[in-house]
């Protein structure tokens, strides 16, 4: 019997001990900066981690960028940490135990959030007075969703505005003159009919466009003048401006030019376009469209139609840092180094002067190089609000969706949602 | 005449009953193998077939670049190592220590018997969301985090409770006369657990591996969660690396899952027997 038991207890041993090796031998180094630096008087390299979501080919390409900053910085080493999934469950559950990187990218609709937890560090007082850092550079559109309360919690570094994006083979095989980029959402409209092609049986074989949840409803609200929501949290879905952007949205919808949202979200919006199934597809500046169509059909980009205005939304992301970090400093410096190297990575910057390494880094986005420059100047993001996401699905679930499927008029719609938004909110 | 006509349209009967019955087993098949198919199918294609409507099921050649871009676009081997050392150590723990609590459960009587099984059963519907920030907070005071501990050595504190409760009811449906023999011959219970009952519930005990396995080799979240390295990640993590900020790499992503999907078969059919009996003496379904 001892035997057995001894037998039991070694096969045990042997595997708790063969776990603790494998694990000791990847000793733990994530988590908060380590290394010990106190402004001025390094004594090494503060070690610090940056968060992303970037995926494989990214990551090689993030990974050259941040070897070249190590080897130039006295102050810091950075390490790059890949969240490729559940991005934002991760990061929380991270600072839950005092364990965030000292460097994070966030969409934009998550700084007021994780700036009210207090779990971001103000920048604003060092990015006014470095030298690295020219803040009157940036768009305000992108920098805006940086601010929260009169402080700014970290550095845009990539601003995608949405653009159109056209098959010119089927534009011009239905007779539709090429977008001029002045065109008013009407002239869209009369293009979108043209553009959807129905067979002797009734179905439709070809759409004009397609509006599934994407992009957001503000393209037609802020065209007209309307807000969601306004900086102070004043909710302005249901004013008369947004009102009319909802409409003008329901006319377009109610043309039957766009695939139903079910066949949308099943299709892929985006494949849709890419085989060829819709003409105009709104995307941004800076997907991968045209190397994906590759040969199939000539890809043209022009700016969004406009309303009252001109105005696009703006995927914005910013790098920020984390009020756990340890080296404040040392984490600082890391963030203006990345963010102005990242400007020279194959992304849409937030900067004005930004555009000349896309022709470089993209050189598929060339031909489109104007569009872009001119909807990086009037893109902007939301008026971002502590509980953003919140909101997006409220209106998503009040307004956007009913009003696809037909359900609700423009007016209820932005009276449901205004009466959702403000549950949540509490103004 | 009579008899023979009755049997013929007996046969006949029977016939059609098997016709239609394999023809609906063909259709669930195919319904079954479609998804697998189109893995293989697109992990072939060259990116610009993908997602041509109508859908090109076969592929337009042999595009075995996408295997070879699934291979160095992240490091695959290691991954696969990581993620085999995690799926076998979790396996042998899971199996002997289910085992070895559900054989106390259903064996021997102690105080508060049922009221501790139906705690333990009670683990079961606890949504691992609920349990997520406080576990990861404790893995952290024990600096855990970032190593392969917190993915590892729970399994070898009572396994888990679904397992529990399968082997529990394998358990109880052997004979208890076996335990009295063999105390009679001088066994004591834990030498009666370990050479008598565990032998003869070897389809039970694979059934278990084979779930364990798949199980911890699927597991995204418990990996994404605990590793920061990322030459400590697992295959689900690499996966899910190849979706990228502005396309989803499909062709090298759909190679890699295909590679990532081989052991999982392998096992699968190595131990398909085994298995078969073990969902007949246990209950268990798929």
């Amino acid at each position: 019997m001892k035997k057995i038991w001894r037998k039991i207890t070694a096969v045990f041993i042997t595997a708790a001990i063969a776990a603790g090796s494998i694990s000791g031998c990847a000793s733990s180094t994530g988590g908060a900066s380590t290394g010990s630096t106190t402004s001025g008087q390094s004594t090494e390299k503060a070690k610090l981690t940056v968060s992303t979501w970037a995926g494989a080919d990214e990551l090689k390409q993030m990974q050259a960028i941040v070897d070249k900053l190590n080897a130039n910085s006295k102050d810091y080493t950075l390490t790059i940490q890949s969240i490729p999934a559940n991005y934002y469950t991760k990061i929380q559950a991270m600072i839950s135990a005092k364990q965030a990187p000292d460097l994070m990218w966030l969409s934009q609709e998550y700084i007021p959030m994780y700036a009210k937890l207090g779990v971001l560090m103000d920048i604003k007082d060092k990015a006014t007075q470095d030298s690295k850092v020219n803040l009157n550079n940036y768009f305000d559109g992108p920098l805006n969703t940086a601010k929260y309360k009169d402080k700014l919690y970290g550095l845009p570094w990539i601003s995608q505005p949405v653009v159109m994006y056209y098959n010119e083979d089927l534009l011009k095989s239905a007779g539709v003159d090429l977008p001029s980029g002045n065109w008013s959402w009407e002239d869209f409209r009369t293009a979108a009919k043209k553009l959807t092609k129905v067979d002797s049986s009734g179905k439709i074989t070809q759409w004009g466009t397609v509006i599934d949840g994407w992009p957001p409803v503000q393209t037609w609200i802020w065209a007209y003048g309307g807000e969601t929501v306004d900086k102070d949290g004043k909710i302005l879905i249901d004013s008369r401006e947004s009102i009319k952007g909802l409409t003008e949205l329901n006319k377009i919808l109610r043309d039957n030019v766009s695939p139903t949202q079910e066949q949308a979200q099943n299709m892929g919006d985006a494949d849709l376009f890419k085989t060829g199934k819709v003409a105009m597809f709104f995307g941004g500046a800076g997907d991968d469209l045209e190397k994906q169509v590759g040969n199939k059909f000539k890809v043209g980009m022009a700016e969004i139609p406009h309303g009252d205005k001109k105005v696009t939304f703006s995927w914005i992301a910013s790098t920020v840092i984390s009020s756990q970090t340890k080296n404040p400093d040392a984490a600082y410096e890391a963030l203006v180094d990345l963010t102005n190297a990242t400007f020279q990575w194959k992304v849409v910057p937030p900067i004005q002067d930004g555009f000349d390494m896309i022709p470089k880094n993209m050189p598929e986005k060339e031909y489109a190089l104007d569009v872009i420059k001119k909807s990086s100047q009037y893109a902007r993001g939301f008026n971002n609000q502590e509980k953003e996401t919140e909101i997006d699905t409220a209106i998503g679930d009040e307004l956007y969706t009913p009003l696809i499927n037909g359900k609700k008029t423009p007016e209820q719609a932005a009276k449901d949602a205004a009466a959702k938004i403000k549950t949540i909110t509490g103004k | 005449m009579t008899v023979q006509r009755r049997s013929l349209s007996k046969s006949k009967k029977l016939l059609i009953q098997n016709s239609v019955l394999y023809v609906v087993l063909t259709l669930a098949s195919i319904v079954c193998i479609l998804p697998l198919f189109w893995m293989i199918s697109t992990s072939l294609k060259s990116g610009n077939v993908i997602f041509e409507v109508p859908p090109q099921w076969l592929p337009d050649g042999f595009h075995i670049e996408n295997y070879g871009k699934a291979l160095q676009d992240i490091p695959f081997m290691q991954y696969f190592l990581n993620s085999t050392i995690i799926s076998v150590t979790r396996l042998v723990a899971e199996v002997f220590v289910s085992a070895f609590v559900a054989f106390g459960f259903a064996k021997f009587n102690f105080p508060g018997k049922n009221i501790w099984f139906l705690l333990l059963l009670s683990t079961i519907m606890l949504p691992s969301e609920v349990m997520l920030i406080p576990v990861f907070q404790m893995f952290t005071r024990l600096g855990w985090v970032n190593t392969f501990l917190p993915l590892t050595v729970p399994a070898f504190f009572g396994g888990q409770a679904v397992f529990i409760f399968l082997l529990r009811q394998f358990f109880m449906s052997q004979s208890d006369e076996l335990m009295e023999a063999a105390m009679i011959d001088g066994a004591n219970k834990f030498s009666v657990f370990v050479k008598i009952y565990l032998p003869i519930s070897k389809p039970a005990l694979i059934t278990v591996a084979i779930f364990s396995f798949q199980g911890s080799w699927n597991d995204l979240m418990g990996p994404l969660i605990y590793l920061n390295d990322s030459k400590k990640f697992t295959l689900q993590l690499g996966l899910a690396m190849f979706n990228g900020m502005t396309k989803v790499e499909w062709g090298p992503l759909m190679a890699a899952s295909v590679l990532t999907l081989i052991p999982v078969l392998v096992i699968f059919f190595a131990a398909q027997k085994y298995f078969v009996e073990g969902i007949s003496f246990s209950g268990i379904k798929g």
